[in-house]
């Protein structure tokens, strides 16, 4: 690409932004690895003040703005958000490359989506998610009969603290979109894998409109996570009212115990994914291959460092020589099929887990427990003996795959959990069979093979959550329908309430 | 403290004294050769004998022990010339708990013998499998019926190590320990004479079980104390189980609350996991008691006392309290391990064990599991690696062989030439700097030494703050597996 592709020199210097002022770290500024690149960063303890957002009433500005204003600002953004002409996204990419430890190609295919987050279409699709019409003004709810009072319900903006993944630099810019569109105010917590995005994009918005009150209520700051003298302040309710914590279980445990009461803490948890596939239907012409292709998509994706991509693969099967015999042939085609995926897709793995290898290297030795086919960094199978996942199953990595074969889908039911995220089903026809019954037994996401890594609707739950509408607080306000009120007591007519007219949900 | 003076360990009138020829053959026969001369021979004599004993016993080896065949034809490697093909067969040390953990949940012991016959070059002995129903009644039957006294870790790691180590093997152990008590305690020839000593053993713990405390323990009982020698432990007949320990490890950090899991526990654990409790429980009142009981008993005698420091500096603090001190001879020996465990303990605290104790002799190591021999500290605060060990500095990230040279760091790895029916190769998680390639440690002994500082290799990945979105709450996960399974 033509954006710049030197590597910067360290140690980089991340700046931190408080509502619209950029902030450059100083020479007695700490400095971090971040995955082995060494970055400098201003350290927040001396900012706690204007950090933190005491006052609620400073959301005021935002609630002014219509929703059509916020789209039209945030899809205003997007030209300006194309990494080979934005000089702090191309600054923001070499971070990336240089701290992600994913492959440039990867890497450069990520930052160039990121444009896609703000479009119109997408923007109103969270909006629409979120409840639009709350967000424009209050909305009665529906009567019941002999109801003395008019419940109205609105959501308004929240001050929130973001501690977000950096697997992909789409996430700063999600959260960027889906906090304006609630008119709450953001503290982006940078991730130590993407340490550039978050600052990027508040530094277009200063480009693009200084004064603007979402430019003005979005924070970018880095400390190290469960660091107490800051986050002990911080996250009490008197500077916070929502937290979004994304990832690893230390980080969502260590806010969830820090977390004062009152604050509202929305959790990411750490999620593997997993598919099903039929085996008996790769038997049809053509379908082997089509499965393999499918599987590759959903287990290497983002170098299979995702949420959604597959990492346990049920087979269902007899268990019998033949079943064995094609859940080799769907490995050894799934590993080619991998080898061939664009390297926008899936490229080379930087970091090899080394506890990982040493699992993987521990079954091909001992040949108890499991049979290993490819090669871990490329794309490494593993057949279990049994119909169980291997011990390691949850933490694999590097274009890893489990495949378990399984008598059938009520074997796989008790497998599932809250850490079960994704399941992509071969073929189709389990999908109508299978939704259901999946669902309960606690998958969160459920979708054809092949399709893992597909954008989401922006208005979907997430992690089995209804996320969007969590930004927001969400207020009532209830009035008496009639002078008289709820104690029968009659009220000036000048006491009695203007209902606005608005359909409720 | 007291720990060797140059002027002493080190026999300046044989300072380069010729390694016995032979031992290249025999790696046995440094067991043979005084302690104060094998842990001082230079590092340039020892290279040739740790080459040509690592290829003979590779020889040796390589057909009947399955993995080390793997790893063998897997690295290319049909015998060994060099140090670098050592390093290239170095077992990672997780291989030893590669089992998987559904054949001790689901009581599939053939299974984990299937595994362990992977490892040793002795036979596993046929077992009647129907009548083994837990961890601990399979250690109990291989015990029986064969020469294995295989050991385990205590699991902190999430999951129990199965080291299948030989009787005669724990017995070198318990030689190169006294050896080394002998001429490093105090000085050439003035540390108390173990084998020949009948020392009264006392161990705060459990009698029975494979822990490494409680195999050393046997083997010291057989070796030191004799038929007519004491031990006293705090729990007589008490075993540490494996099934236990193996179910904690398995828990600990889990979010399931301890009596959600018990519903679900089959009765034979549930056995076991009370009796555990129980004597958790009890375990201050009984430690009190066995220590009064113990100074009564051996006050002013050689005793040899096997503790971790905070039960140790209890048991001194509460002595000395009540006006006790100077209880033992001056020839007795406290073996520690194991560290602090995190506990605070004020400034002169272990001047204070050992002026209740009566005594300073004190050792401490640089040890694994993996491997027989301990690698004693010396007043530099260095760990001296006795040339039974063949120590291998690679490059953490490459896993490069380092070059020899004094002050290089990297990841250890070993190979313990005192292991005959396993392969002593291991490559550790440590972090280390080494000496003593060049110049000897500032305490006088040549040869290889390990610096200070210890880092665990695991404390150093990932880096700051990582977060992707991936992944699954390690033990959380397992241990709701295992409910899920205990469910009957």
């Amino acid at each position: 690409m033509s954006a710049d592709a030197r590597p910067l020199a360290p140690p980089f210097h991340l700046p931190m932004m408080i509502r619209g002022e950029r902030i450059e770290p100083s020479d007695t500024d700490s400095v971090h690895d971040f995955g082995g690149a060494m970055i400098c960063a201003p350290d927040p303890i001396r900012h706690m003040p204007r950090l933190g957002l005491r006052n609620r009433s400073a959301l005021d500005d935002l609630h002014a703005l219509s929703i059509d204003a916020i789209v039209d600002f945030l899809a205003g953004l997007q030209d300006r958000l194309e990494p080979s002409r934005n000089v702090h996204l191309n600054w923001a990419m070499r971070m990336s490359l240089a701290a992600s430890g994913l492959a440039p190609s990867i890497v450069e295919a990520e930052f160039r989506k990121l444009s896609k987050l703000f479009d119109r279409a997408h923007i109103e699709a969270v909006a629409d998610g979120m409840g639009r019409p709350f967000l424009e003004g209050w909305c009665a709810l529906a009567r019941r009969n002999g109801d003395p009072m008019i419940t109205r319900v609105r959501a308004v903006g929240a001050r929130s603290l973001h501690i977000i993944a950096g697997n992909t630099p789409a996430l700063a810019a999600l959260t960027l979109v889906r906090n304006a569109v609630a008119r709450s105010d953001a503290i982006i917590k940078i991730p130590s894998n993407d340490p550039g995005t978050a600052v990027a994009l508040a530094q277009t918005m200063i480009d693009y409109a200084p004064d603007h009150p979402i430019t003005r209520h979005m924070s970018v700051a880095y400390w190290r996570g469960g660091r107490s003298e800051i986050e002990n302040r911080l996250l009490g309710p008197h500077y916070l009212d929502k937290i979004f914590v994304w990832g690893g279980q230390q980080a969502v445990d260590g806010i969830r115990q820090r977390a004062a009461l009152g604050v509202d803490v929305i959790s990411f948890d750490p999620k593997i994914s997993i598919s099903v596939i039929d085996l008996a239907e790769l038997e049809a012409p053509g379908a082997l291959h089509d499965a393999a292709d499918r599987l590759a998509r959903d287990a290497a994706s983002l170098n299979q460092t995702a949420c959604f991509n597959a990492r346990i693969v049920y087979l269902i099967g007899k268990g019998d020589a033949p079943s064995h015999d094609m859940s080799r042939r769907l490995a050894e085609a799934t590993i080619a099929a991998v080898a061939s995926l664009p390297e926008a897709v899936s490229g080379a793995v930087l970091n090899l887990d080394p506890v990982l290898a040493d699992d993987i290297q521990a079954l091909r030795l001992t040949g108890v427990g499991g049979q290993v086919l490819g090669r871990l960094g490329e794309c490494c199978i593993v057949i279990s003996d049994d119909a169980a996942p291997v011990d390691f199953a949850g933490a694999l990595s590097g274009k890893a795959v489990n495949f378990v074969i399984v008598p059938s889908i009520d074997a796989i039911l008790p497998m599932l959990s809250h850490y079960t995220q994704t399941i992509g089903l071969y073929p189709m026809a389990l999908h109508t069979r299978l939704a259901e019954r999946l669902a309960l037994a606690g998958g969160q996401r459920i979708t054809a093979l092949g399709c893992a890594a597909a954008a989401m609707h922006p208005g979907a739950p997430q992690d089995g959550q209804d996320v969007l509408r969590r930004h927001c607080r969400w207020v009532s306000d209830s009035v008496p329908a009639s002078a008289e009120d709820a104690h029968g007591a009659q009220m000036p007519e000048w006491a009695i309430p203007t209902l606005e007219k608005c359909d409720a949900l | 403290m007291t720990i060797c003076s140059p002027e002493r360990a080190v026999d300046e009138s044989a300072s380069h004294p010729m390694p016995p020829s032979g031992l290249a053959e025999d790696p046995t026969m440094f067991l043979a050769m005084p302690y104060h001369q094998a842990i001082n021979m230079p590092a340039d004599a020892q290279e040739e004998i740790h080459i040509r004993a690592a290829a003979r016993l590779f020889d040796a080896l390589v057909d009947r022990i399955p993995v080390l065949k793997s790893l063998a034809s897997q690295q290319g490697v049909t015998s060994i010339t060099s140090i670098e093909d050592i390093a290239r067969l170095l077992f990672a040390h997780s291989l030893y708990k590669s089992y998987p953990n559904r054949a001790v949940q689901a009581g599939n012991f053939s299974q984990l013998s299937r595994w362990l016959a992977s490892f040793t070059s002795l036979p596993i002995p046929e077992l009647d499998y129907g009548a083994i129903n837990c961890v601990d009644d399979w250690l109990t039957a291989l015990d029986r019926a064969s020469d294995l006294r295989v050991t385990h870790t205590s699991g902190t790691s999430g999951k129990l190590s199965f080291i299948p180590r030989s009787r005669g093997e724990w017995d070198r152990g318990a030689i190169v320990l006294a050896r080394c008590v002998e001429d490093w305690l105090h000085g050439i020839g003035q540390g108390p004479d173990l084998l020949n000593s009948g020392i009264t053993i006392i161990q705060p713990s459990y009698e029975w079980g494979a822990g490494t405390p409680q195999r050393s323990i046997e083997t010291m009982r057989r070796m030191y104390s004799g038929d007519h020698g004491t031990v006293l432990y705090l729990y007589p007949q008490g075993r540490l189980s494996a099934d236990v320990l193996s179910l904690g490890s398995r828990l600990s950090a889990s979010a399931l609350q301890d009596d959600v899991l018990e519903a679900h526990l089959a009765d034979t654990l549930r056995i076991k996991l009370d009796e555990f409790r129980a004597r958790a429980d009890a375990r201050p009142a009984l430690q009190k008691a066995f220590f009064e009981a113990v100074r009564e008993r051996f006050a002013g005698q050689q005793v040899l006392i096997y503790g971790t420091w905070p039960v140790i500096y209890d048991w001194a603090a509460d002595g000395l309290a009540g006006g006790a001190s100077t209880v033992f001879s001056k020839d007795s020996l406290l073996l520690t391990g194991g560290g602090t465990k995190g506990r605070q303990f004020p400034a002169d605290w272990q001047s204070d064990i050992f002026r209740f104790l009566g005594f300073d002799g004190h050792l401490e190591s640089y040890a694994m599991t993996e491997v027989i021999s301990n690698c004693p500290r010396c007043r530099h605060g260095h760990y001296h690696i006795p040339p039974m060990i063949v120590p291998i500095l690679l490059d953490v990230d490459t896993g490069s062989v380092l070059a020899r040279r004094d002050g290089m760091r990297g990841r250890l790895g070993i190979l313990d030439l005192l292991a005959t029916t396993y392969w002593g190769g291991v490559l550790t998680g440590d972090l280390v700097t080494l000496g003593g390639w060049e110049r000897p440690c500032p305490c006088g002994v040549q040869g290889p030494h390990i610096r200070g500082v210890i880092e665990r290799i695991a404390s150093l990945r990932g880096g700051d703050d990582k977060i992707t979105c991936a992944g699954i709450g390690n033990a959380h996960e397992r241990a709701i597996d295992e409910l899920a399974r205990l469910v009957r």
